[in-house]
């Protein structure tokens, strides 16, 4: 589904990606993990094709990442939920219906707005919403096409927690119909639970790549937690 | 589906919520009608003086003098921006469209063509106020043709309308084909050809002014792309009708589609490039709201440790960062470019006046700096503290918290403004009573827009738009604070001199300060962190 081959970014002096590469398949369900500044949020938006590849390659079903026939197969939910602030929830629904030329969205929409508490906000106007309730907007705005591939950059931030299990759901759900999630975070125990494989990025690299069972075992022979686990690839030399 | 479609229906939808807006909270009505009677007023006082009969002197005068100036503001905005396009674009969108449009599989090369277009069109307006509210100043200075200030409207829009899409192109071309250090080459050179220039005319002129006017106003400037053909065009409202004023407008109009058909053509893969811009533009909305602190000079920006002692604990800490972010950002902790520009500005223009009887420029020049200020007041907001946390959240008194937050600025307009008169006053021979009396005059006045501030936050907390009424409300509200100023500078200007009334002014301004100071528990106890 997502082919990324030997991918570089460079920001002035700092390497913020350098040289990853991994493909995710059919029905993946895959996490990003890493500390701040790992260049985790970079991936995303270079694959998401907001951000310039230096060098490298990213391609999805052999489409180059760029071209409109990709941007067809997937959907970006970014960290932070800037939306039109003179939109309201509906138009940004509608919007989005638009763009990507969906036929009965208002019944999908309705669906996730019943699903993420917001159909009683539907008429609001962004400007006036909560950061959280911004965050569900995005998400819907990001589930309503129903891509191949979903990109999450720290989805559940700022999400409530019944937003936060209904988001779970909806990534087992995705996965049971074969879409592949690709998606980054810092909340290890949705990692464990969800994501059949995880990547750790680290200075810009990847330096552990499987499931997480296997990363156990490889690493503390299956004993202690995946934040356990992730304290120890990602601890300083 | 039309790409295009989606694109201009969120348009619509937006400008029908703005409407459903404001018929929703009807006091927004007033607020926009009192925009639209204030350009009103402008209009109608800017037209009856275009009827005036001036003087065939002062009118010709005058025209060299704007000829001029406009060639000089042209040239220093082109070459700003030309500048600033070697590492950041300009950006048309919005955060929303980053993230919602930019992944979505309409074209990038759609997306950028439409919002090119559709923000030539808001430009085309919105920048149009400006030269609305100069043209009572130009009618005072000149006899303008009423028939042709569609010249002078269309060539000074198209002027502005080139200056975006330009700085895109030149960053999309930069990125694409790696001509940084070519293109920074050719500007520099452009810049060094233009102060060989005007050097050439000051030596040949031996008259600073005389120079700078030919220079400027040298007849095959006209024929030069986006300054020169906007000149031309805006010209000739003031000197008349030729055939080149329309066609130097018709060059002008070409030039600009053909940039947006260039970018259209060569840009597909920008959104990384706008990314920045569009950041930066958010910013710029948060701090004319108050949200953020105005960026000082960006040559004085320290991005190492900077050291500042702090003796003082409790609500002084804001003292203390208010040193450190303007040892970071600017020259010193109390000295900053404006320091340097007031020392200019006094010198000039007391070298300008220095054959002028009394001090009648000092009074002059410390005015429109007063007027600046209050105009200025309503473009930014100049409290951001008040959007943070702490100023609610360290122990101290509210009297201690108001002064320790806004001391090192006040420290610093004072030194401004003492700069100024100083620097003016001696070159024109002022007494020293004159000097610190206009000094204080400034300050006073600069302390009085902090605590406005205050004051229109609890009066007006954040149930309306901010972005849009806030601003109007402030500018309302140092006007009420200052009437009362204004009367007793009035009065004791009438029983002693010109002076006093600056001395008048000053007085009840304190007076006020203090009023608010000995006041400020009762002004914070109202005031909520949103």
């Amino acid at each position: 589904m997502l082919k990324v081959n030997n991918l570089n970014k460079m920001f002035k002096k700092t390497m913020a990606v350098n040289g990853i590469s991994f493909t995710l398949n059919k029905g993946d369900v895959v996490g990003l993990l890493g500390p701040n500044g790992a260049g985790k949020s970079t991936t995303m938006k270079m694959i998401a094709g907001l951000l310039r590849k230096d060098y490298g390659d990213i391609e999805m079903d052999g489409i180059n990442n760029n071209l409109l026939k990709a941007k067809s197969k997937f959907t970006y939910i970014p960290e932070v939920p800037e939306l039109y602030e003179m939109l309201t929830v509906k138009e940004h629904l509608h919007f989005i219906a638009d763009a990507y030329d969906i036929d009965n969205w208002e019944e999908k929409a309705t669906k996730l707005f019943k699903r993420y508490d917001l159909y009683d906000k539907q008429d609001k106007l962004a400007k006036e919403l909560s950061k959280g309730m911004k965050q569900k907007v995005s998400i819907c705005c990001g589930l309503l096409p129903e891509p191949e591939l979903y990109l999450f950059d720290e989805p559940m931030i700022g999400l409530d927690p019944k937003a936060i299990r209904e988001t779970k759901l909806i990534f087992k759900e995705l996965s049971d119909q074969g879409k592949t999630i690709f998606v980054s975070t810092h909340l290890l125990d949705s990692i464990e639970n969800l994501c059949h494989r995880v990547l750790v990025m680290k200075n810009g690299r990847i330096i552990a790549d499987g499931d997480v069972k296997s990363l156990k075992n490889k690493l503390s022979n299956g004993k202690g937690s995946l934040e356990e686990l992730f304290l120890e690839v990602t601890k300083d030399e | 589906m039309n790409s295009y479609k989606p694109l201009f229906r969120k348009d619509i939808w937006t400008f029908k919520n703005y409407i459903l807006e404001i018929k929703n909270d009807k006091k927004r009505l007033i607020i926009y009608l009192l925009y639209i009677f204030w350009i009103g007023s402008i209009l109608i006082s800017g037209f009856s003086k275009l009827n005036k009969n001036k003087s065939d002197m002062s009118v010709s005068i005058g025209s060299e003098y704007i000829a001029a100036l406009i060639t000089f503001i042209g040239i220093f905005i082109l070459m700003y921006n030309l500048y600033k396009g070697l590492n950041e674009s300009s950006t048309f969108f919005s955060m929303g469209d980053v993230n919602v449009l930019f992944q979505s599989p309409i074209s990038s090369k759609k997306i950028l063509l439409y919002h090119m277009i559709k923000q030539s069109i808001i430009n085309f307006f919105i920048y149009g106020i400006v030269i609305l509210a100069l043209l009572p100043t130009l009618g005072d200075l000149v006899n303008i043709e009423v028939r042709y200030l569609g010249f002078m409207y269309l060539g000074y829009i198209s002027f502005l309308l080139l200056i975006e899409p330009l700085k895109f192109l030149m960053f999309t071309l930069i990125t694409k084909y790696k001509i940084e250090s070519f293109l920074s080459k050719m500007i520099y050179s452009l810049l060094g050809l233009i102060i060989v220039y005007i050097i050439y005319h000051l030596v040949k002129a031996e008259d600073l002014l005389k120079g700078i006017i030919k220079a400027m106003n040298a007849y095959y400037i006209n024929y030069i792309p986006i300054i020169g053909w906007a000149k031309s065009a805006f010209m000739t409202a003031i000197y008349g009708y030729s055939s080149w004023s329309l066609i130097a407008l018709i060059l002008q109009f070409t030039l600009l589609a053909l940039l947006v058909f260039i970018s259209y053509n060569t840009a597909n893969d920008y959104y990384e490039d706008v990314l920045s811009a569009t950041n930066k533009r958010e910013l710029r909305k948060k701090r004319k709201k108050g949200l953020k602190k105005r960026k000082n000079f960006f040559l004085f920006t320290k991005k190492g440790k900077v050291n500042v002692k702090s003796k003082r604990k409790g609500p002084w800490a804001f003292m203390w960062r208010a040193k450190v972010y303007y040892k970071r950002t600017d020259i010193h902790p109390y000295f900053s470019i404006l320091t340097i520009f007031s020392l200019i500005v006094g010198l000039t223009v007391g070298y300008f006046t220095r054959n002028t009887e009394g001090i009648i420029p000092m009074y002059i020049a410390n005015g429109v700096i007063a007027y600046i200020m209050f105009l200025m007041s309503s473009v930014y907001v100049s409290n951001h503290e008040l959007t943070k946390p702490y100023i609610y959240l360290i122990p101290g008194t509210y009297i201690e918290k108001i002064i320790a937050m806004n001391l090192v600025d006040i420290i610093r307009m004072t030194v401004n403004a003492f700069m100024l008169n100083i620097a003016l006053g001696l070159t024109i021979k002022a007494s020293l009573v004159t000097i610190i009396s206009l000094g204080l005059f400034l300050t006073s006045f600069y302390i009085l827009t902090v605590f406005a501030n205050f004051l229109v936050r609890i009066i007006f907390p954040n149930t309306i738009d901010h972005k849009t009424l806030f601003p109007l409300f402030f500018m309302l509200q140092i006007l009420l604070m200052l009437i009362p100023g204004a009367i007793i500078g009035g009065i004791v200007a009438t029983l002693t001199n010109a002076l006093g009334f600056f001395i008048g002014v000053t007085v009840t301004n304190f007076i006020i300060v203090a009023i608010l100071i000995l006041l400020s528990s009762n002004i914070f106890e109202r005031l909520e962190w949103k």
